[in-house]
């Protein structure tokens, strides 16, 4: 496995009416060829924010970014100029949206509308682009292809459309897919298919994946590995077994207890108290520390630094690792 | 059990849908709601959950069929008497933003209500400091409003908002689809405390099976406008009949990525409402339709254990007598019968 993305120390403010938000505060991750990576955290917690940085999708009048995106170990996107970022994107990395009802321009034809990448991206004949996006509708399970080619979006069904817009980003064979919640406007029924569709593809394709959701169902269902984020950062991030057998960071502990389970009927669930701390101003101390039930003095004022455990498994927090399965915080 | 508070029965909701075509987002819904308990209702988008719900709470005008609100028929009640029954009956929605005036603070928005409903300034402050309480929130919060406040925050508001009138009955529409799971746990539990502590009788609308699941004490799925199956938590999930219910149950996402992967999936998508498939209307997408019997004539819906109905012809042959289920005097009737006539 080769390290297909690499993010060192980004953050991205964004200019708003209130003043300075820090989005993302300080972020590393390592995306590699051939893996599945989850970014899990609730609403606001800038998941989305670096997801759609790595291809520069903001307002650039309106975002400052830091740090570096370095992509197949060079080339740092954040620096790249506009003519080398349009050969990347939807070249070598492309993104799946949320809503699969606003990714297609409703005017045009779906296959119109995938064929475009290929003719953007490759020098290849029209006929040929059409030939190989009936191909492509039809792996994704869009039946007949060639029929469905000249279908408009309005003429399918949410689900259909995500399936054609899975289509429609792997067209060209990217090495990084970001999908950024791909599934939350999808039924739970259809929520399955798509999942599975995207392992499947993956595995064939061997391309990286980076998913983005607030859904541990997801996480569980098709990641590899997993980086759970609150408030800009991420507070842990590993393979996906350890991080739901054994979490290490208060927060993701609370986040995997808060999720109802099957079998577990009428009993409490934990709850976390409080809400997510506002972004428009420097955090002291650990930014969960005002919700976490294992806070200490020293969590309120000093930074927590990155703790590494075996297997890349790294958490942000001053505990020690086993100390959230003893039920105590030491140190 | 005791008597239901709430009961459905054959009730019809068609929209037009221009062309001399119609959707059929309620087809013969035949249910009761008894006092002291949470009936879930799940299914897919476009299953014809919310209208149900839109329909109980008279929102809308019905087709055909009666619902009965506490031994009346709702809608032959006067002005007067649907007052107390708005009342008796209050509801919960899905985004708690747009569920209060982003204009008025909290504390007008729950006083209104209060006063709405005849209680006095006094009275109203006294209860609304004591709903307060119950959903732990402090009382700075009334001279706020919706914007200043989380999603969180509002949906417990709207529940207290809810609970003002004192209802007998809540009718909660995807309260917790549009919060995170950190807050959706705290919303859950103010609904257990509301069960345990008050009796509270509920009907909880969501799609979400662990949700409904965790909560609820009986369940009824539902798919394209009719009822296929409806039992006890435990019916549905530890004795699962119908085939959709097996699939909608084998697609929510694992919890832990070490779960066995469940085998039955469930391929294709929703037939469109508008054109309705013939028999019974699972059988396009189910994998154990029978041709020939499945894609003919609907199967009823039948009481396959006692309180535990399905609607499907594989999973009713224990079941040797032909006699249509009666409940609470009256009968489930055979859907297919009515439509034909139409």
């Amino acid at each position: 496995m080769s390290e297909l993305v690499q993010i060192n120390h980004l953050k991205v403010d964004l200019m708003s009416i209130s003043g300075l938000i820090h989005a993302v505060r300080d972020i590393n991750l390592t995306i590699s060829s051939d893996e599945i990576h989850g970014i899990v955290g609730e609403s606001g917690c800038g998941k989305s924010m670096t997801a759609k940085s790595i291809l520069r999708l903001h307002d650039e009048s309106k975002v400052e970014y830091s740090g570096e995106i370095l992509y197949d170990g060079g080339r740092d996107i954040l620096k790249m100029n506009k003519k080398d970022l349009l050969k990347i994107r939807g070249n070598d990395i492309s993104m799946i949206f949320q809503d699969p009802m606003t990714t297609f321009n409703p005017l045009l034809r779906i296959g119109d509308q995938i064929s475009e990448a290929l003719l953007i991206h490759q020098k290849i004949s029209k006929a040929e682009a059409k030939e190989r996006s009936v191909e492509m509708l039809e792996k994704v399970g869009i039946l007949p292809g060639a029929a469905r080619y000249s279908m408009y979006p309005f003429e399918m069904s949410g689900g259909q459309l995500q399936r054609a817009s899975i289509a429609m980003s792997l067209i060209c064979s990217p090495r990084l897919l970001i999908a950024d919640e791909p599934t939350t406007a999808l039924d739970v029924t259809m929520q399955a298919q798509i999942l599975k569709l995207m392992k499947q593809l993956q595995r064939e394709m061997h391309s990286a994946v980076l998913i983005i959701t607030h859904n541990f169902g997801v996480i569980a269902e098709i990641c590899d590995k997993v980086s759970v984020m609150y408030a800009g950062q991420i507070i842990e991030s590993g393979d996906v077994r350890k991080i739901f057998s054994a979490p290490c960071h208060p927060y993701t502990k609370d986040l995997i207890d808060s999720i109802p389970r099957s079998g577990e009927r009428a009993t409490k669930l934990t709850s976390i108290p409080g809400a997510p701390p506002k972004l428009n101003h420097t955090i002291n101390g650990c930014a969960y520390a005002p919700r976490c039930k294992y806070a200490a003095e020293k969590c309120c004022c000093e930074a927590p630094e990155f703790r590494t455990l075996d297997g890349g498994h790294r958490y942000l927090c001053h505990l020690a690792h086993d100390s959230l399965t003893k039920g105590g915080a030491t140190e | 059990m005791s008597e239901p508070f709430i009961r459905v029965e054959h009730v019809k909701k068609y929209f037009d849908a221009g062309n001399k075509k119609c959707v059929k987002a309620l087809d013969d819904v035949s249910l009761e709601v008894y006092r002291g308990e949470i009936l879930g209702i799940v299914g897919e988008s476009g299953c014809g959950k919310s209208t149900l719900g839109r329909c109980i709470m008279r929102l809308t005008e019905i087709t055909d069929g009666k619902i009965i609100m506490d031994g009346k028929d709702i809608f032959s009640l006067s002005k007067k008497e649907m007052k107390e029954m708005r009342r008796k009956s209050q509801m919960v929605f899905q985004n708690p933003y747009s569920s209060f005036n982003p204009k008025h603070t909290i504390g007008r928005s729950l006083t209104d209500v209060a006063k709405l409903f005849g209680m006095t300034n006094a009275e109203a402050k006294e209860d609304i400091s004591n709903l307060l309480g119950l959903i732990s929130l402090d009382e700075s919060v009334l001279s706020r409003r919706p914007g200043e406040l989380s999603g969180g925050q509002l949906q417990r508001l709207a529940i207290a908002r809810a609970l003002i009138t004192k209802p007998v009955f809540i009718l909660a529409d995807e309260p917790v689809s549009a919060l995170d799971v950190s807050v959706q746990a705290q919303i859950l539990n103010l609904i257990f405390d509301l069960k345990q502590q008050f009796d509270q009788t509920m009907m909880f609308i969501s799609h979400d099976l662990p949700v409904v699941e965790h909560i609820c004490d009986r369940i009824v799925v539902m798919y394209l406008g009719a009822i296929m199956e409806m039992g006890s938590v435990d019916d549905i999930f530890s004795d699962t009949r119908h085939p959709y219910t097996k699939a909608l149950i084998a697609s929510k996402p694992r919890s832990s990525p070490d779960e066995p992967v469940p085998e039955v999936e469930l391929k294709g998508d929703l037939p469109n409402a508008m054109e309705m498939p013939e028999g019974c209307r699972f059988h396009t997408r189910c994998p154990h339709c029978i041709p020939g019997k499945c894609d003919a004539a609907a199967p009823l819906l039948k009481e396959v254990s006692p309180g535990h109905f399905c609607a499907c012809y594989l999973r009713q042959k224990e079941k040797t007598s032909e006699s249509l289920p009666v409940q609470n005097g009256f009968e489930v009737k055979d859907i297919r019968k009515k439509e034909t006539t139409l």
